[in-house]
């Protein structure tokens, strides 16, 4: 699903051997590795591997997305969660710059932890799916195919990290007094390390060394009772802050949604979250107020872009035109 | 005409009751003064062991009562090192009579925690809860607010608790020359320095135990008329003794005491009760099977033994699989095995 063929396009698809390597093994964790009930769990786990990979080794020849023509244009891959939508719908509902190239693709909520980058690309761990009761549900563009690093100049990851959580866990350390500094901190951290987005971005960084830029969720669009507007203020801003110095530990970039679509430094305007849509295509139901809509995607699309290297093309910042 | 003991039922006898059963079908041993349900909001505090009945409580559905509880929507593995969900208040451990009486002085406001803070390189310290946040608070003020926190909780919740469970630990503690307060931990073990001319070492008599207890109890039903009060004995060693006595002969000193103070107390009140954990782990027919290898903590199998004597006696039937592990969330094994007992930094000054 690339923003160059518009809806409904097919994909041109290369055929090439997919393989995977087996992830190296953990090292040793100490004495309690060798307790007996330790050792039973390791075995039992390697031989959980071992059967994981020889299915993975029965299954038929991997399909690798096709690379876009190196015709000088800027390639750009999205790869997302159901938070793609709105960028997704934004590409589609304006004119990109034409030396950009921005291909999209995901995979919905839980099913989104199961795709992997490993030294040989990105693709879905199909061991992963099959673990999720939503498994393989009919999706408006599923990552089936893998992806080579080749293929891209840079990646986006948008991802699922509750922006609104640590948001909250900011403003009642300022309020309540009921947590410590540290603990707020170690808390966030752990949703930042914990994050299948971050993990996901951080592969891709790691095993390509091509720019990433990783993306949190947006604040949900359900109006805050806000008590302390200045304690509220401040805890957006540490919330930011976080995000960003835990991102960029981790190699990666990031962008938050402009000002102007936050209401009271707390959560997203409403008008943003109406009408959106999954990544199915079906229109969310209406108290929905977690997803975003294309007006929202227009206002944040050409910052996801700019931060994914669109400034390399000739013209400067990516330029977004309604179509 | 018979003597007394030829009309005691065969659970007064050893030999019927105890060395010629499988040990683990003892059984009778506990008969408990007053029941315990699932309507009663209970409290747990004390040593280490005590973490092990509050979990079961938890897991079979019983209203344990938390004070403080963590951040909803961060992970439940971080709760642990910060010592949420471990006691009912988070005190860290009360391992004396001495200590718990000092946490319930300042609850009613018969007397007012101090200022004292203590150091370590991470930040700042409380000498009351010197593990409480593993990396310290971030300034004195922080550390005061989170323990005055802490104890208004206290403050506020009480009077709504209908069953306080305390284990007793050990006898042995420091205590401030000046101030007279105690300190769960040596000063310089988990936080602070050590001052041979402002802290003092402090083994318990009975007598103190008895007293400080009688004033906790008091301090308790002066919250809740009603409250029940049930008392156990930590199985556990001690780890370490500063009394010049070999450990296991302090030891033996500090868990005699304690065991006989519980007696003496569930003697002395119609309300409060003993709960013999102690006995189930260390009594000649466990053979000190339900030890681990340290031959000091005690083994899953060894408190999930225990604690269905406890809910067998109140009616309950076993509603776990004998995992005394899971509580509101899945735990994993490292945590399973992970109690949060401050008393073990002490062996970081053995001898290798």
């Amino acid at each position: 699903m690339s923003s160059e063929r518009g809806r409904g396009g097919k994909a041109r698809n290369w055929l090439r051997l997919f393989s995977r390597k087996s992830p190296p093994t953990a090292p040793a964790k100490g004495k309690r590795d060798a307790t007996p009930d330790a050792k039973e769990a390791r075995a039992a786990r390697e031989a959980r591997r071992a059967q994981a990979n020889a299915k993975k080794a029965s299954r038929p020849a991997k399909t690798m997305l096709a690379t876009p023509a190196a015709d000088g244009r800027h390639r750009i891959c999205v790869i997302g969660s159901s938070h793609m939508v709105a960028y997704k719908l934004a590409a589609d509902e304006t004119t990109i710059d034409p030396r950009l190239f921005v291909h999209f693709q995901g995979l919905a909520g839980r099913e989104f932890a199961a795709i992997e980058a490993d030294a040989d690309g990105i693709f879905v761990d199909y061991e992963k799916l099959l673990l999720s009761p939503r498994h393989l549900r009919p999706m408006w563009d599923p990552l089936t195919d893998a992806i080579a690093y080749d293929a891209f100049d840079s990646f986006v990851v948008v991802g699922t990290l509750r922006t609104s959580h640590i948001l909250k866990a900011f403003y009642e350390w300022r309020t309540t007094g009921h947590f410590s500094r540290a603990y707020i901190e170690a808390g966030v951290e752990m949703l930042i390390k914990r994050d299948p987005g971050v993990n996901l971005g951080q592969a891709i960084h790691q095993a390509s060394g091509k720019p990433v830029v990783t993306l949190a969720a947006p604040l949900t669009a359900i109006a805050v009772d806000v008590g302390d507007q200045a304690a509220m203020d401040e805890a957006y801003r540490e919330t930011k802050a976080a995000i960003e110095k835990g991102f960029h530990a981790r190699g990666l970039t990031t962008v938050f949604q402009p000002d102007e679509t936050v209401l009271d430094a707390s959560s997203t305007k409403e008008i943003y979250a109406r009408a959106s849509q999954t990544l199915a295509g079906v229109e969310h139901e209406d108290e929905e107020r977690a997803h975003m809509n294309a007006a929202f995607g227009k206002l944040v699309l050409p910052d996801i872009l700019a931060a994914a290297g669109a400034q390399q093309a000739e013209t400067g910042a990516p330029r977004l035109t309604s179509a | 005409m018979k003597n007394p003991y030829q009309s005691l039922p065969e659970r007064a006898f050893w030999r019927p009751s105890v060395s010629e059963v499988e040990p683990t079908a003892i059984s009778d041993v506990y008969r408990p003064k007053f029941p315990v349900d699932k309507s009663m909001r209970v409290v747990t505090q004390g040593s280490c062991f005590s973490q092990h009945i509050g979990r079961q409580f938890v897991t079979r559905g019983y209203q344990w009562f938390e004070a403080e509880t963590p951040f909803t929507h961060f992970p439940a593995q971080l709760s642990r090192a910060y010592n949420y969900g471990v006691f009912s208040f988070r005190t860290g451990n009360i391992y004396t009579p001495r200590l718990l009486l000092q946490w319930l002085r300042w609850a009613c406001g018969r007397d007012e925690a101090p200022d004292e803070a203590w150091t370590n390189r991470e930040g700042s310290v409380d000498p009351f809860r010197p593990a409480i946040e593993p990396d310290g608070f971030a300034s004195d003020e922080e550390m005061l607010a989170s323990r005055n926190g802490m104890i208004a909780r206290m403050r506020e919740s009480l009077p709504s608790i209908d069953l306080f469970i305390f284990t007793f630990g050990l006898t042995e503690a420091w205590e401030n020359k000046e101030s007279g307060v105690v300190y769960p931990m040596c000063p310089g073990t988990a936080g602070g320095t050590f001052d041979p001319d402002k802290h003092v070492f402090r083994n318990y008599t009975f007598l103190e135990c008895h007293r400080d207890m009688t004033e906790a109890v008091e301090i308790l039903r002066s919250f809740n008329p009603a409250m029940k009060i049930l008392f156990t004995v930590s199985p556990v060693p001690l780890t370490a003794t500063a009394t010049g006595e070999h450990v296991l002969t302090a030891n033996t000193r500090s868990k005699s005491l304690l065991r006989t103070l519980a007696a003496t107390l569930s003697e002395e009140h119609d309300f409060v009760d003993y709960f013999p954990s102690f006995e189930f782990i260390i009594q000649p027919p466990f053979k000190a099977m339900f030890y681990d290898g340290n031959l000091r903590t005690v083994t899953k199998e060894g408190v999930a033994f225990v604690m269905s004597h406890f809910f067998k006696a109140h009616g309950a039937a076993d509603e776990t699989d004998g995992d005394d592990a899971p509580r509101r969330r899945t735990v994993t094994e490292a945590e399973n095995d992970d109690l949060v007992c401050e008393e073990v930094m002490l062996e970081g000054a053995a001898a290798r």
